[in-house]
């Protein structure tokens, strides 16, 4: 793979799924809500 | 028990969170998402496809659950509740919801025929033909009024049998209801789905010629950041995939109890359809590298989207694995079952709340009358000619319908609506809050939709769609059309139960949300 093809790889995965997980962490603060 | 709870209510948090995710991430996030990315700039599309996310896909996730949770009833009850002579816009996205269903549970149908065939081996070496002549048993494409029965030709029990395992499963679970059916199902769906996912991902990402795959998918074209096509491919992928605009969303989200998280929701409704395109993304595109090298083409060459790419390409990818070919594309039809069924599930349930909310029936009578109309009319895409029947439907619903939806929804909402009330609302329901910046997104996604439209239109009379006859389309595209518009006024217009009239017609809005939220 090319760099710039790693490099895109590497910080949408981290943005989408980092999102994801900092919004659940913040939800599993109060499953109930 | 509560009216909300005899209604139905979702059991927890993560229950109503796992359906929403499961609702959006549909056939089109492994199908279309990575071909559509692939040909819009690569991973320089990620770029307009993030930013549509964020001020198009979750500031109108944030938009329909305040809306169904606040005022508790399926789409017509939300735009009654608003102003009565809106009612129609709400059963126009629940018909388009309607007939959505009737072609989707067949591809689900066919992914059932394909799971089996993936360990016989059915397909042989010409997975096209296969597709077309032994299993669809394609007939003549419809031209004229003459043809149009001929080219339905008859029943096609390859698909029937299957069509009716999928209209069995769908049937079981909305009976169930929300915390029993519902969230239960997507319980087990949801982790299963991934699983399968991260299967294929691992298979394919090991294949000789998979990085060639992966560089096609990824590799940035920055010079398409200036062309405006890029930009609406981005803003299509995100408004098509997140199941806005027709109803669905509106009734998941009534079905909330009222102390219940509203942006935080909608922000993991979005990031997490998002995260899974992608990495269905690497998937497939994986799996067509390795393809491209066995031979000798280039990735360009067996890229493709839709029914082509499931029925077609990959069936032909399978043929050429090193080993495990059964099993591999058996877990690749699985994936495409568990995507499609967690979606239609929620299509089907936008329906069955719509018609169980204004006429005052249980669950199981709205669903019997959903269901057997519904399952009369998915035979009919169950024919010879069903593919075209399908194919014209899925682009009249999807590509008009629910943009039409979209621009009646947010120019109401957006422009008419105080806006500011919702923001309100939210923010003090939520884990996080929204700035102002969100009412100006729903506002600008309106305008966006326009123009949209506007280039559809212009397209089509450029060139109909996929060469089609204007008989056709007009038979099965305006046809279809025209009967959700018509339908819609007659059913807004139908007299409702008194508890709908006395809920709704006798409490209407007074443009805007108050902030009533008794959370006790």
């Amino acid at each position: 793979m090319s760099t710039g093809a790693i490099i895109v790889a590497v910080s949408s995965m981290t943005l989408l799924w980092g999102g994801f997980a900092v919004c659940l962490r913040i939800a599993m603060r109060d499953e109930n809500k | 028990m509560s009216k909300e709870e005899n209604r139905g209510q979702w059991g927890s948090r993560s229950g109503f969170i796992l359906a929403a995710i499961g609702s959006a991430i549909g056939l089109g996030n492994i199908w279309r998402f990575p071909y559509v990315a692939a040909s819009n700039g690569g991973g320089a599309f990620l770029i307009p496809y993030l930013v549509a996310l964020f001020t198009a896909g979750i500031p109108l996730l944030i938009l329909e659950f305040a809306m169904g949770h606040k005022i508790r009833s399926s789409a017509p009850g939300v735009f009654a509740k608003l102003n009565k002579k809106y009612e129609a816009i709400g059963w126009f996205q629940t018909l388009i919801a309607f007939f959505i269903t009737t072609y989707y549970v067949v591809i689900i149908a066919w992914s059932f025929s394909y799971l089996f065939f993936a360990f016989t081996g059915a397909w042989g070496a010409d997975p096209k033909a296969f597709l077309f002549g032994d299993y669809l048993k394609l007939g003549e494409a419809p031209s004229t009024f003459g043809n149009l029965g001929a080219s339905l030709g008859g029943l096609n029990l390859k698909v029937a049998l299957p069509l009716l395992l999928v209209w069995g499963i769908n049937y079981s679970v909305l009976r169930m209801g929300v915390k029993n059916g519902l969230e239960k199902a997507n319980k087990i769906f949801m982790p299963l789905l991934i699983v399968a996912l991260l299967v294929i991902v691992v298979r394919g990402v090991t294949l000789p010629g998979a990085m060639d795959g992966l560089d096609y998918f990824f590799t940035p074209d920055f010079s398409k950041l200036t062309d405006p096509q890029v930009w609406l491919a981005a803003y299509g992928q995100i408004f098509f995939s997140l199941s806005i605009c027709f109803a669905i969303m509106y009734a998941y989200a009534s079905y909330l109890p009222k102390k219940s998280d509203i942006v935080n929701n909608a922000f993991m409704t979005g990031l997490g359809n998002c995260s899974f395109s992608l990495i269905s993304g690497i998937g497939v595109f994986s799996i067509l590298g390795f393809m491209a090298h066995t031979q000798g083409v280039s990735v360009a060459e067996v890229s493709t989207a839709g029914v082509g790419l499931a029925f077609i390409v990959f069936p032909e990818a399978i043929n050429q694995l090193p080993g495990m070919n059964g099993l591999i594309g058996g877990i690749f039809f699985v994936t495409l079952i568990f995507a499609g069924l967690s979606s239609s599930m929620s299509i089907m349930e936008a329906v069955v709340a719509a018609i169980s909310d204004k006429f005052k029936l249980t669950r199981v009578q709205a669903l019997n009358r959903f269901a057997l109309t519904s399952g009369i009319l998915s035979l009919l895409v169950a024919t010879n000619g069903g593919l075209y029947v399908l194919d014209i439907v899925d682009y009249a619903t999807n590509q008009y319908g629910i943009v039409i939806a979209g621009i009646f929804e947010l120019v109401i909402l957006g422009w008419f609506f105080n806006l500011e009330s919702v923001r309100t609302y939210v923010n003090e329901l939520s884990d996080f809050k929204v700035g102002k910046w969100w009412i100006w997104a729903i506002k600008g996604t309106s305008v966006l939709l326009i123009i949209i439209l506007a280039l559809k239109i212009k397209g089509e009379i450029a060139a109909p769609y996929e060469g089609y006859s204007w008989t056709a389309l007009g038979v099965y595209g305006l046809g279809v059309m025209i009967i959700i518009t018509v339908g819609s006024f007659i059913l807004a217009n139908k007299k409702g139960s008194q508890e709908f009239e006395d809920k709704i017609y006798n409490e209407p809005m007074n443009n805007e949300l108050e902030l009533d939220l008794d959370l006790d």
